[in-house]
Formats: C-alpha cells, sequence, structure tokens
C-alpha cells in the first residue's frame, strides 16, 4: 500500500476483511513500516498477523506522525495465512480485504 | 491562506494484477483514491466541500458513509454527506457536500469520520478495498448541560447472591458515557466492604434512562451502605448517590 500525506500529523494505516465465503480460511497479513512510520506491534518482526472480519475493530497496520515522503510512503504488505488451512471441500473461496488510511 | 490537508491511498498490484487500462501508464496503479481536505473543521450550521479523485487505471464505484468518532452519538439526523455513492472514471474528480444541522444535534464538539471506499475491483481470491477516512471536527452551539440522576435501588436475593438494580436517568442534553465511567462499593461500619462490578449499557442519551446492575456474591448480611458514583464528561464532575440496604 502505498498512501500520500501532506497533513503534518500524519495518518494511521489499518485493515479488516470479510469473511471467506463459503467457509472463512485464516487469512493474514504481514507488514513492514517506511521510513519515519511506525508498525503496528503485533506485526513486530515481520509476523503474519491474522486479519479481523468486519464488523470487528479493524488492526492498525501502522501510523505515521509526518506527511509522506515525495512519492508516497509504501507500506510493504503480504498477505498469506496464520495457520494450516483447514480441510475444506475443494473450490472457490474469495474475501475483500479493505485497507483504510485515516488523517490523524 | 492555509494549505488543505490531502490524504491519497494506492493499492499495490501484488494481488491483483491490473489488466492494461485504456490510457493509463503502465505504472499507474489499478485502484488509488486521492482526497482532499482530509482534515476539517465545520461549525454548524454549515457547509464544506471535500474533492475525491480517481487516481487509479480503472473506473472506480466509492460508497460514501459516515461515523461518529468517540462520542456515542448518532449523527444520522443533523449530519450529511452528499452524494451517498460516485462512479469515478480513471483521472476524473467529483465533489462531496458536507451539510452540519444544529437541530437534532447535541452541543458541543463532535468528530466524525466520512469515509470513502472503493467498491472491490474483480480480483482472483482476494480482492482489495481501498478506503479514506476524512476526519470532520464539528462545532454544535448551544451550553452543554450535563445532569445525570441515580434513582432508587431495589434489591434481588437469590441463594449465592445479592443482585442491586439501580435506576439512572439522563436529565441534560448530552450523552452520557456509562460503561467504564460508574464504580460502586459496599461499605459497612464505614469500611470498604466489596468492589461491585456494574453491568451498564455504554451510554446514555439525554431524556432515556436505563437500569445499572451490580452483583454482590460475598458472605456478609446485614445493614450495609451501597455507594453508586459515575464519572461525568471530561470534566470529570462525579454524581454520587448512597443507598443503606440490608443484604
Amino acid at each position: 500500500m502505498t498512501v500520500s500525506s501532506n497533513n503534518a500529523a500524519g495518518y494511521s494505516l489499518g485493515v479488516a476483511r470479510t469473511a471467506f465465503a463459503p467457509t472463512d480460511l485464516p487469512l493474514a497479513l504481514a507488514a513492514t513500516a517506511p521510513a519515519g512510520g511506525v508498525v503496528g506491534g503485533a506485526f513486530t518482526g515481520g509476523a503474519l498477523v491474522p486479519i479481523p472480519i468486519t464488523p470487528a475493530t479493524a488492526l492498525t497496520v501502522g501510523a505515521k506522525s509526518a506527511s509522506s515522503a515525495a512519492g508516497g510512503d509504501v507500506w510493504a504488505t503480504n498477505l498469506g495465512f496464520s495457520s494450516a488451512l483447514p480441510l475444506v471441500a475443494t473450490g472457490r473461496y474469495t474475501a475483500t480485504v479493505t485497507f483504510t488510511a485515516v488523517a490523524r | 491562506m492555509r494549505s488543505a490537508h490531502a490524504l491519497a491511498l494506492f493499492t499495490v498490484l501484488a494481488l491483483a494484477p491490473a489488466p492494461s487500462a485504456e490510457g493509463a501508464g503502465a505504472e499507474r496503479p489499478r485502484v488509488a483514491l486521492f482526497v482532499s481536505p482530509a482534515h476539517l473543521t465545520v461549525a454548524a450550521p454549515g457547509s464544506r466541500k471535500i474533492n475525491v479523485r480517481n487516481d487509479g487505471a480503472e473506473r472506480v464505484v466509492v460508497d460514501v458513509a459516515r461515523r461518529a468518532v468517540a462520542r456515542q452519538t448518532g449523527t444520522k439526523t443533523w449530519f450529511q454527506v452528499l452524494p451517498s455513492r460516485l462512479s469515478l472514471r480513471s483521472g476524473r474528480s467529483a465533489v462531496l457536500t458536507l451539510r452540519v444541522k444544529p437541530r437534532g444535534a447535541e452541543p458541543g464538539e463532535h468528530q466524525v469520520l466520512v469515509l470513502l471506499t472503493t467498491r472491490a475491483p474483480r480480483g482472483n481470491h482476494v480482492t482489495l478495498r481501498v478506503r479514506l477516512g476524512v476526519r470532520v471536527s464539528v462545532r454544535v452551539p448551544g451550553r452543554i448541560v450535563r445532569h445525570l440522576a441515580l434513582g432508587g435501588l431495589r434489591i434481588h436475593r437469590t441463594r449465592g447472591a445479592r443482585f442491586m438494580f439501580v435506576s439512572v436517568a439522563n436529565r441534560g442534553n448530552v450523552t452520557e458515557q456509562l460503561r467504564g465511567h460508574v464504580t460502586a462499593w459496599l461499605l459497612q461500619h464505614g469500611r470498604p466492604l466489596a468492589r461491585l462490578r456494574p453491568a451498564v449499557r455504554r451510554a446514555l442519551s439525554p431524556g432515556s434512562r436505563a437500569l445499572l446492575a451490580l452483583r454482590y456474591g460475598g458472605r456478609v448480611r446485614g445493614l450495609v451502605i451501597a455507594a453508586v458514583r459515575v464519572r461525568l464528561g471530561p470534566g470529570g464532575r462525579v454524581v454520587e448517590r448512597r443507598y443503606r440496604l440490608r443484604l
């Protein structure tokens, strides 16, 4: 994700998702912060952190207390699974991940 | 002149490689939303404009919603953002109009988030949505009246526990937060006997009532005093009432 902001107070970045249909799967995210940004505590050390399912509160990916770099702040993120996949029927499983940036 | 704050969010292409889009450069992200200002203040009655631009390679549909922050107050009647949905081709802009009416709003400061969410483009197994939050500070004129009344206490005795119910009425003109703001103690002979954990709804809107439930599972019986305290608002004024009762 790339966030561009000229707000000197900075911004925060969060993530949430819908459940997989037809059966949920343990989707998770790993993230690293750009220069000057602080990654959310759960992501320290490159851990894969389960993404909460809405309407649960979004997981804080990180925040920055200053405006972004000229080309935007790149939050390197990877999607994966936080645990072994459960035994589910073969087929197509879909979910939607929402990244939210809010000005501080 | 004060410069407007802008906020833009781009999705990377790692999960959903972008198809070649009409007129879009190879480096252009598939979904990219821009909004300005990202933080604004409005005094009621008043209105503001919010600019939204699609900097991505694809047409996007953006849903617009609002959410109160911190104060548990509804915004439905007095805070309006129009239109509630936008359809933007790549590179196109639109203007949202935000209107705040004082009627129906509680006096004081409100923090509202205007959330702009792109509809998920077709992806493979995981689709990505981008959401930008515009922070809006609203000032509603009027004198703030905080008046919370603690009513009578009713006790219900069971074999293992005593349940106490205290009625609470909000006679002020602003919503009062209850959860985390209520403390209750049992005292006997002037000394604390037990701290009670109140079960109560999160907030109480003006003119409404609620019941505060207190449970005591201890063995002490006889005459005691139950002290109930509610801390009101950011100023920390305290409403307290003491009840003499027999457990």
